[in-house]
């Protein structure tokens, strides 16, 4: 994350905590500006995670739920992004792996056509992405889709940066050999 | 795995992760027999950036899902609860009868005394005041038995009188034993000196194991009336006791012969 950055998310952090304050005050609108403002990163990384936009759909309302009610838990003691990001991909893997037992016997290439061609992107990376475990798509997801730095990738993976560092390397290693298996077939 | 050395891994993955063009063309000019590797990692990670899907064509509404709340499990109590109140009832019933020890009162061999047998060889006297006997050691030396006895038979506990002024030890002891009803054995190598006693309403078992510290052996109760005389191993201390009560030694007289 560059430096460039860090005023833009000064200013955003206090954003989030007047709204977290006022939501906490009673006022409901506040939470309602807190989720238009993360729906769309919540989103992409459970979409990450679990591939399937309905249930990533399904799993961001389920994100923000568990927010809406822990909120109160919020200690403060980070940015609320990063404290959302654990969220999201604590309950996206979770999510993932049990539905990978009802999804087992789907293939992959009925989910690149019918998900990614929408979106104009490669289908090869959704199967691809479909190889790797939660974990690995989940450190993929918040590197290379939000662009967050190691320490941040860390904090919302529960590790130190160093161990974030090394995850990133071998999932990026991992999706490259996915990745150029799923283009020879 | 590619077998590329790790260091232009590591500057491949760089040049790929930075999309510079100018870094591109400057791998690819130092390392042309990289240049397929180095696109290929280019490749893949511009259309995993690419892949990003997280701009949704409309943001739905928040809905908070409704958690179900769990049922009770009143079957999973009311099982627990059964079998608790089972194991309970079963550790009351089986309690005392595990707690009881010994063979049952049936089976318990009742002995008689056989105070005929004593009569006729020296009519029942009052007792006379017994005193201890305290052997003569050395009070900063604790005399420990030689051997671990277990307690003699129980019907020689009344007090019976022994008078023999000359003869062995043998000839003695199986008159002891006729008294108390034993069946003596005496082990290979115990002395069998001429000695001279005299005891008045001593018991038996008190008889004997003063005779044991005097003539140097050691009675063992092999139980059901059995007793084996074996020499004594440990010639310092008093044979060994075979029952609590202290030996009494009414008028016994020296042996005629020292020690075995």
């Amino acid at each position: 994350m560059s430096k460039a950055l860090q005023p833009f998310q000064a200013a955003t952090s206090d954003e989030d905590s007047v709204l977290i304050t006022r939501f906490l005050s009673g006022d409901e609108g506040a939470f309602s500006a807190i989720y238009s403002r993360y729906h769309d990163k919540v989103f992409s990384i459970a979409r990450g995670i679990l591939l399937y936009p309905e249930d990533a759909a399904d799993a961001v309302q389920e994100i923000f739920t568990l927010v809406y009610r822990n909120l109160v838990r919020f200690d403060r003691r980070s940015r609320f992004s990063t404290w959302l990001f654990r969220v999201a991909v604590n309950r996206s893997i979770q999510e993932a792996r049990r539905t990978r037992r009802h999804r087992h016997g789907e293939l992959n290439e009925t989910l690149a056509q019918t998900e990614i061609e929408d979106d104009g992107s490669d289908p090869r990376v959704s199967a691809a992405l479909a190889r790797l475990s939660p974990g690995d798509r989940a450190v993929l997801a918040l590197f290379y889709w939000e662009e967050l730095s190691l320490t941040d990738i860390g904090a919302s993976l529960g590790c130190a940066p160093n161990a974030a560092k090394t995850r990133l390397y071998r999932a990026r290693e991992r999706f490259r050999a996915a990745y150029e298996e799923t283009a020879d077939e | 795995m590619s077998n590329i050395p790790p260091e232009i891994e590591s500057l491949m993955w760089s040049v790929a992760e930075s999309g510079s063009e100018d870094a591109i063309r400057e791998f690819q000019e130092r390392f042309p027999q990289h240049r397929l590797e180095l696109m290929k990692r280019v490749n893949a990670l511009g259309n995993l950036r690419k892949a990003r899907t997280g701009k949704h064509r409309t943001t739905p509404e928040f809905r908070p899902t409704q958690h179900q709340p769990q049922p009770v499990r009143w079957g999973t109590f009311t099982l627990g609860g059964l079998a608790l109140t089972a194991v309970a009832i079963g550790a009351y019933i089986a309690a005392p009868s595990l707690l009881r020890t010994g063979p049952p009162v049936g089976d318990a061999e009742i002995i008689q005394p056989k105070s005929q047998a004593v009569q006729t060889t020296a009519p029942i006297q009052t007792p006379a005041p017994v005193t201890p006997s305290v052997p003569q050691t050395d009070p900063l030396q604790t005399p420990e038995p030689a051997v671990v006895a277990t307690r003699l038979p129980t019907p020689d506990q009344k007090p019976i009188s022994l008078h023999v002024e000359r003869a062995n030890l043998s000839d003695v002891l199986s008159a002891l034993a006729e008294q108390a009803s034993w069946q003596l054995q005496e082990a290979p190598g115990t002395p069998n000196p001429e000695v001279r006693v005299d005891y008045d309403g001593v018991t038996a078992t008190s008889i004997i194991e003063d005779m044991g510290q005097r003539f140097g052996f050691t009675a063992f109760d092999e139980g059901n009336h059995q007793v084996l005389v074996v020499p004594a191993v440990d010639g310092r201390g008093p044979t060994n006791v075979a029952t609590e009560q202290t030996p009494t030694q009414g008028s016994a007289e020296p042996p005629l012969i020292s020690g075995p």
